[in-house]
């Protein structure tokens, strides 16, 4: 293979890997408010308060982005950030794929001696650790997800009763709250919970957690 | 633990600039496909020459080599090649690109815009082909007008006339052209006879509007086509425009051109 297409090829793998949820704050914002279709705009304040601040900054983000601020904040379907989030599904999926991560990097073994990463599971464990840190619901979320991965489909109140919370149901419901907006699981229509695709596929991540 | 939204923003439009076809190899040959194989093993021996190189964009980004080079239906390489454009237009918009300078704390003269890289690039391309001047001279002329009426029908003699057909006429005379060599000039210039992407269609009583972007063959893509059909008894119209896009642009990087 020449030189130049070795160079070609790192400069187009390096720059899909920084458009990933998991490597940049500006897609992850956007990638969670697509995912969800729209998110409240007190919860983003929480979660992104660097990007919701002031007025100088959502107003950047919404012209530059087409992310629409009312009291559910959205993306405008017309607009860049809609499409670089749908794009981004795209890079997830390659990125994803065992065999183009091994051709990958056997082509890049120098500059990626352990391997390109795969995105989805990276994408997930950034989520995981978000959830980790949070100081009121972290630890519960985490017993959460590990119960709902090994059901497979519960409701809220098995949950309580399994996880013995007893006087802390706020706190479950939040937590699920919190679980369902990372979209690491789905809520059904029921209002049962069951795993979210990516999470059953890299279960592995959670077990590895010490609750 | 905060998060420095600048560095991010700046990372975002350097990794959307580094995709883009100016910048990268990769990302050229997806945009300008679909190709002859013999076009393909000429102009990028860099990936056609290599078995690995091809089987990668073969299997994973899906691009089929086959007599002709093109991108698979609802692969990654097309994907792609719509996420191309979108850079194009999300970073020559100018109400995005001071919002960007803002995010990320820079001058707006100092956010990339990959599209007028582009440009650059072609028009020097342009310019080692046989008409390359010839080409030159009529992108010369088109980005003076804003707009062509190319074809229209229901309306009164003394409405306006088409001007499409008269301009070009007027560009190949001041080119000096043959008709053959005119329609080489306009894939370029213009749109490929097969580059039409629907953009939007509104549709209401008695009424239609398509907006088209044309691709040309280098992806200038500079118009964009209206066609329009109103109708109430007993009369009906139809319209069909050219609009400019990118002019200013295109303007200023044929003043670099030395012809």
């Amino acid at each position: 293979m020449s030189e130049d297409f070795s160079r070609q090829l790192s400069n187009f793998v390096n720059a899909l890997i920084a458009l990933a949820p998991s490597r940049n704050y500006i897609v992850q914002f956007l990638y969670l408010i697509k995912k969800n279709g729209s998110m409240a705009y007190r919860i983003l304040e929480e979660a992104y308060p660097e990007l919701m601040k002031d007025e100088y900054m959502r107003e950047a983000i919404a012209k530059a982005f087409g992310v629409v601020f009312k009291e559910n904040v959205s993306l405008d379907t017309t607009g860049y950030g809609f499409a670089l989030v749908e794009f981004v599904d795209k890079v997830l999926t390659l990125f994803e794929d065992s065999a183009f991560r091994s051709k990958v990097s056997s082509l890049l073994k120098d500059e990626y001696p352990s391997g390109v990463p795969n995105l989805v599971e990276e994408w997930i464990d950034v989520r995981l650790r978000g959830l980790m840190s949070e100081p009121t619901y972290g630890k519960l979320s985490i017993k959460v997800l590990k119960e709902v991965l090994k059901v497979g489909r519960v409701k809220r109140e098995e949950l309580a009763k399994t996880l013995a919370v007893g006087k802390e149901e706020g706190v479950l419901i939040e937590s699920l709250r919190l679980l369902d907006l990372y979209k690491l699981v789905i809520k059904d229509y029921d209002g049962s919970y069951t795993p979210a695709d990516d999470l059953r596929k890299y279960s592995r991540l959670v077990e590895a957690i010490d609750a | 633990m905060s998060v420095d939204v600048k560095e991010h923003v700046r990372t975002l439009i350097e990794a959307l600039t580094n995709l883009s076809p100016s910048r990268n190899l990769i990302s050229q040959l997806i945009l300008l496909l679909p190709k002859t194989l013999s076009t393909v093993e000429c102009s990028y021996l860099e990936i056609t020459s290599s078995a690995e190189a091809k089987s990668l964009l073969q299997q994973h980004l899906g691009v089929e080599f086959e007599d002709m080079v093109k991108r698979a239906s609802n692969s990654f390489s097309e994907a792609f090649y719509k996420q191309i454009h979108k850079i194009f237009d999300q970073l020559t918009n100018e109400e995005t690109r001071s919002s960007l300078a803002k995010l990320s704390n820079v001058p707006v003269s100092s956010i990339p815009n990959p599209y007028a890289e582009w440009v650059r690039l072609v028009l020097k391309k342009l310019l080692t082909r046989p008409e390359g001047s010839k080409i030159i001279g009529f992108l010369r002329m088109l980005v003076e007008r804003d707009s062509f009426i190319v074809y229209r029908e229901g309306y009164s003699r003394g409405a306006y006339q088409p001007d499409w057909e008269p301009f070009l006429e007027e560009a190949r005379k001041k080119i000096k052209a043959n008709p053959g060599e005119l329609d080489g000039i306009l894939r370029f210039a213009v749109g490929m006879p097969d580059g039409d992407e629907i953009i939007n269609v509104d549709r209401e009583s008695g009424f239609e509007k398509t907006t088209y972007l044309k691709h040309s063959e280098y992806h200038l893509d500079l118009v964009s086509a209206v066609r329009t059909y109103s109708y109430s008894y007993p009369y009906y119209r139809i319209d069909y425009n050219y609009y400019m896009r990118r002019k200013d642009l295109l303007k200023e990087a044929l003043k670099e051109v030395p012809v």
